[in-house]
């Protein structure tokens, strides 16, 4: 019988899978946390005495009992463990407690009694600017964390010549990014430290936030993540997670702590909502000139990845087209809401989808077939684009060729009424230089065990798409021998450095890395069995071949360890990309390689009810070579259904900074009736710096999605959405008005 | 808090009289409720579990219609050949949330609940069914339309238990169809629904029964809709009863919907529905 790998989806499929709901430790405690009713009050007093009578209560926590040092995730350090003076948003942590039971622990945060004064509070981003706004943080006094400028060319000069100018006011409303697996975090403050088993996917990034948020050195905060049920960019680096480790030190028990599905909703850090004033500009045969954009980022009430999107959201998309002359402008804004984060397509998706409606008014103005207005414009391989990326490899003219003759693109013009085609086009990174200025890049190591099975670690981390698969199939495309690849990841304390599975990095920086230790580790391998059989070495059919002699990987890895005193063969690589980390004007080339994307999107529009239904969807990617091609077609197919609810359905709504639809029941996401049959193609041409010729997939495939459905609503309405989502009500409106 | 289970519905009457607990019967939406702490139970709650109970889950045809026990699940009641005649009320109870729910979910528990946004109960409006009940003190039979007093209000006193709904044999076989108006394909809460009833031709109109949903605090049925049409329905007066419909219903801003989508949609789905049981009129 085969021994079947730990990384198998079956394990996941039969439940056998433990996540952090799933794991206990002995003598744990549950945690809970008491969160702020109001979007913005200063605490007058909190009075816990009632809370610590309370049978089974072990500890209550306020900031009183905590360290007071400055941290945050990013540059910008706002962040606390819990509230001292004031609280910022709705669902804002005032106090936390331990005790022998979920039930105990809800009736201590029921006793704890807090005073309040109730101050004014700020909700939209453009309204935190004005003078006069309620300030957030002192330090902060204009409510504006980051102010971004782009400018490239001389934007005002081509608007005066541009022939033909569209754009309009775009608006991306705060959306959920619906992991499976609740926020939770199990934590053990010990003498020599404090481990936290934690969902992150950047956890070492999270391990240098804690430590600082108390005072320990880096090596006292260890991070184990569990299998991850899916995040979507929601679980990089948590308050929960912290809090665990505070109510863990003051209890001196373990304390798990699981948000149900309402709370994780009411405080949860949505896609950071984007006003968008943008502009393009184009001469009379319909070549860009400019593009012109202002976008005003609401941060919520503290920081958490929301720069790096207002970054992304200003300029990612102009590596797509030539625009010439480019200008953005990237206001980030403290507002009294729960702080936004990332997800999928991390302000390029947001961007793009005013992009990619404004081309369709631009093609509509100068009577051009869309699909030929962006041929027109493309960025084409071997091009260094306007804000620095080398493109060694670019098929996005293949790609639009190719999902036109999938879509029959040429029957747009003899659609029946009510339906319509939208076409849209995307670009993304594979990894990005700034996440981390002092380095980038990847790590692993190879190891072959006595069993002749081989270990392989890395500091990257498996979210649930399947990464470690990947980078078995990539080691072995290398190392082809039989007995299982076991990729071994999430643990600060035992496997080496790692940036995080972010900005879609995982299958070219780690499986770089991958691919680097599987070379080493085969050249080791044949260099021991060539010294040690006296010939020369070969690897065939999965055993390693000397002369007539055919040896296992179990039986080279019995001699290798009798010849080295019992230690395994096993080897360390890393991999650093050739890449430049974008400069004060944001220039650079930060990726190792750029994937594109031309997708199409068949949309049909209910008159009577404004209901838009997705009626075909088809997708076209230059991924590079696909290293499997079941997961990559699993991303496009997930990211389409994801951007079909982003497009016709999903808001969390809030109003005056409580969310008003806290339930998977009242946030309505696609299900399977909602999604027509989707049809992916690659066109596979290597790119010299992927592993195996790889490019990402993770977040391209949501990237073009909201620009195809809402121009193919265009098409078969006459009615542009300039405001996510188009739900039925809203389509029903513009109809109506 | 205890949990009941009785084997008889005499026995369940008693421990209604004895512990004045509340009636589950599925248990849907009710513990939907209790885990979105929308509604506070307290840990003294008795709860009276009717769901198992032989009596309740019969579907009979009688001489009068089609008797539908009160514990009979919306799945029983979409996969019943004895319920055939009665398409509307089959399209409503396959829509109902998702197959798990469908599973559980009673259409006695559908009256109880009285949700403005049901789906059962659309089409037993529009049948203008009666609801069986039984109490201590016997025996007595509601017409549906005076069940609902308002949103998740019945005038059930606390030891009564509803036995079955009747539904009267006028409404079988008659074209009809139900007809749901929701954010996504399925599994999904309604905006707004129609079920429709009509039995003849524009021309000559035998039977014309709607009742609309989740626009009003309960099914709402414009009555002696039939005399009113005076034998006919021309496209003006498809319009006219559209209007009307749309006119008195008084539906609610939520997260779903504003009232306002809602009163416009009640006049689409109306006419919608119509249209489709004339064109089935048509190809009798």
């Amino acid at each position: 019988m085969t021994k079947r790998s730990p990384h198998d989806p079956i394990s996941k499929i039969n439940g056998e899978t433990k996540y952090i709901h799933d794991m206990n430790l002995p003598g744990q405690l549950a945690g809970a946390i008491l969160r702020s009713p109001h979007p913005h009050a200063r605490i007058v007093r909190i009075d816990t005495t009632a809370a610590k009578q309370i049978q089974g209560v072990k500890a209550v926590i306020t900031a009183r009992d905590l360290p007071n040092y400055t941290f945050g995730p990013t540059k910008i350090k706002d962040w606390n463990i819990l509230a001292e003076n004031r609280v910022l948003f709705i669902g804002d942590e005032v106090a936390a407690v331990a005790a022998e039971s979920k039930e105990a622990a809800e009736a201590a945060l029921k006793a704890i009694q807090v005073d309040y004064e109730v101050l004014p509070a700020v909700f939209e981003s453009e309204e935190a600017l004005k003078p006069g706004a309620p300030v957030l943080h002192p330090e902060t006094e204009t409510n504006q964390p980051m102010l971004l400028n782009v400018e490239r060319g001389d934007v005002n000069q081509a608007a005066k010549q541009a022939h033909i100018v569209r754009g309009g006011r775009f608006v991306i409303n705060p959306i959920y990014q619906g992991h499976l697996e609740p926020i939770a975090a199990l934590a053990n403050w010990a003498d020599d430290g404090i481990t936290i088993w934690a969902g992150s996917h950047i956890p070492y990034r999270a391990r240098e936030t804690y430590a600082a948020a108390f005072g320990l050195p880096e090596d006292q905060v260890r991070i184990i993540i569990p299998p991850i049920g899916g995040s979507f960019g929601a679980k990089y680096v948590l308050k929960v997670h912290l809090i665990a480790a505070a109510l863990s030190k003051a209890a001196n028990r373990p304390i798990k702590i699981v948000l149900d599905r309402k709370e994780d909703m009411m405080t949860a850090h949505p896609r950071v909502p984007l006003i968008m004033d943008v502009q393009i500009g184009a001469d009379k045969d319909g070549n860009f000139v400019f593009k012109d954009a202002v976008v005003y980022a609401n941060a919520g009430a503290r920081v958490y990845w929301s720069p790096n999107i207002v970054a992304t959201a200003c300029t990612r998309p102009d590596s797509v087209y030539h625009f010439q002359n480019i200008k953005a402008v990237g206001h980030l804004c403290y507002t009294n809401i729960s702080p936004t984060t990332c997800m999928r397509g991390f302000g390029n998706a947001e961007m793009l989808f005013a992009v990619e409606s404004i081309i369709d008014e631009l093609a509509e103005g100068l009577s051009m077939d869309p699909a030929e207005l962006r041929m027109k414009n493309i960025v084409r391989e071997g091009e260094t684009t306007i804000h620095g990326y080398k493109l060694a490899t670019c098929k996005l003219d293949q790609c639009i060729e190719r999902v036109k003759e999938l879509s029959g693109w040429n029957r747009r013009e003899s659609l029946p009424a009510n339906k319509g085609l939208g076409i849209a086009l995307a670009n993304h990174v594979s990894g990005f230089r700034a996440i981390d200025p002092r380095f980038d890049g990847s790590t692993a190591t190879a190891r072959l065990k006595a069993s002749g099975e081989i270990e392989v670690e890395t500091g990257e981390i498996d979210l649930g798409q399947g990464m470690t698969q990947t980078y078995t199939e990539i080691f072995k495309k290398v190392l082809d021998l039989d007995g299982l690849v076991i990729v071994k990841s999430g643990d600060t304390g035992r496997y080496p450095f790692g940036i995080g599975t972010l900005a879609s990095r995982s299958t070219v920086m780690g499986g770089n890395a991958v691919k680097l230790a599987a070379e080493q580790l085969k050249n080791k391998l044949l260099e021991f069995a060539s010294t040690h059989y006296h010939g020369e070495a070969s690897i065939s059919n999965g055993r390693v071949q000397v002369g007539n002699q055919i040896f296992s990987a179990e039986e080279l890895a019995i001699q290798y360890r009798s010849a080295n005193a019992g230690d395994e063969l096993a080897v360390r690589a890393t991999y650093v990309p050739n890449t430049e980390l974008p400069d004060q004007t944001s220039y650079g080339d930060p990726s190792p390689n750029y994937p594109f994307a031309a997708h199409v999107a068949e949309v049909e529009v209910d008159p009577d009810t404004g209901k838009t239904t997705v009626t075909g969807y088809w997708a076209v990617h230059d991924s590079g070579i696909i290293i499997n091609r079941v997961r990559a077609k699993s991303q496009v197919v997930g990211a389409v259904a994801q951007g079909i609810g982003w497009v016709t359905m999903e808001e969390l709504k809030v109003k005056e900074g409580k969310v008003m639809n806290p339930s998977i029941l009242d946030y309505r996401m696609p299900g399977p009736l909602d999604i027509p049959p989707i049809e992916v193609d690659f066109i596979e041409e290597p790119d010299p710096n992927g592993p195996l010729g790889a490019k990402s997939v993770g977040e391209i495939a949501l990237d073009p999605v909201p620009g195809a459905i809402s121009n193919a609503i265009k098409h078969a309405t006459g009615i542009r959405g300039y405001e996510l989502p188009i739900t039925a009500e809203k389509m029903w409106n513009l109809t109506n008005q | 808090m205890g949990w009941y289970r009785p084997q008889s519905v005499e026995e369940a009457i008693k421990i209604l009289e004895e512990k004045s607990p509340k009636i589950v019967c599925g248990g849907t939406d009710l513990f939907v409720q209790l885990t979105t702490r929308q509604t506070e139970f307290s840990q003294s709650d008795h709860w009276l579990d009717i769901q198992n109970l032989s009596e309740l889950k019969k579907i009979e045809r009688t001489d009068e219609g089609i008797e539908v026990g009160a514990a009979v699940t919306a799945a029983e009641i979409w996969q019943s050949p004895v319920l055939q005649p009665l398409p509307a009320l089959q399209k409503a109870a396959r829509v109902v949330g998702g197959w798990q729910i469908q599973n559980r979910a009673s259409i006695g528990g559908n009256i109880a609940n009285a949700s403005p946004a049901g789906d059962m109960i659309v089409p037993l409006a529009a049948y203008q069914a009666r609801i069986k009940i039984a109490s201590p003190n016997g025996v007595r039979i509601l017409p549906f339309d005076e069940i609902i007093t308002g949103p998740k209000k019945t005038q059930l006193a606390q030891n009564e238990m509803i036995l079955s709904v009747l539904i009267p044999k006028e409404s079988l076989g008659v074209p009809q169809t139900f007809l749901r108006h929701d954010q996504r394909g399925g599994t999904d809460i309604s905006l707004v629904s129609v079920a429709a009833l009509v039995k003849g031709t524009t021309s000559k109109i035998e039977l014309a029964q709607i009742a609309i949903g989740a626009a009003h605090y309960k099914p709402m049925v414009l009555k002696d809709l039939t005399d009113r049409l005076d034998g006919t329905l021309t496209t003006d007066q498809l319009d006219r009863i559209a209007e009307w419909y749309a006119e008195n219903c008084q539906p609610i801003s939520d997260i779903r919907a504003s009232a306002e989508y809602r009163r416009a949609m009640v006049k689409v789905f109306v006419k919608k529905a119509i249209t489709e049981v004339l064109s089935l009129n048509e190809s009798l």
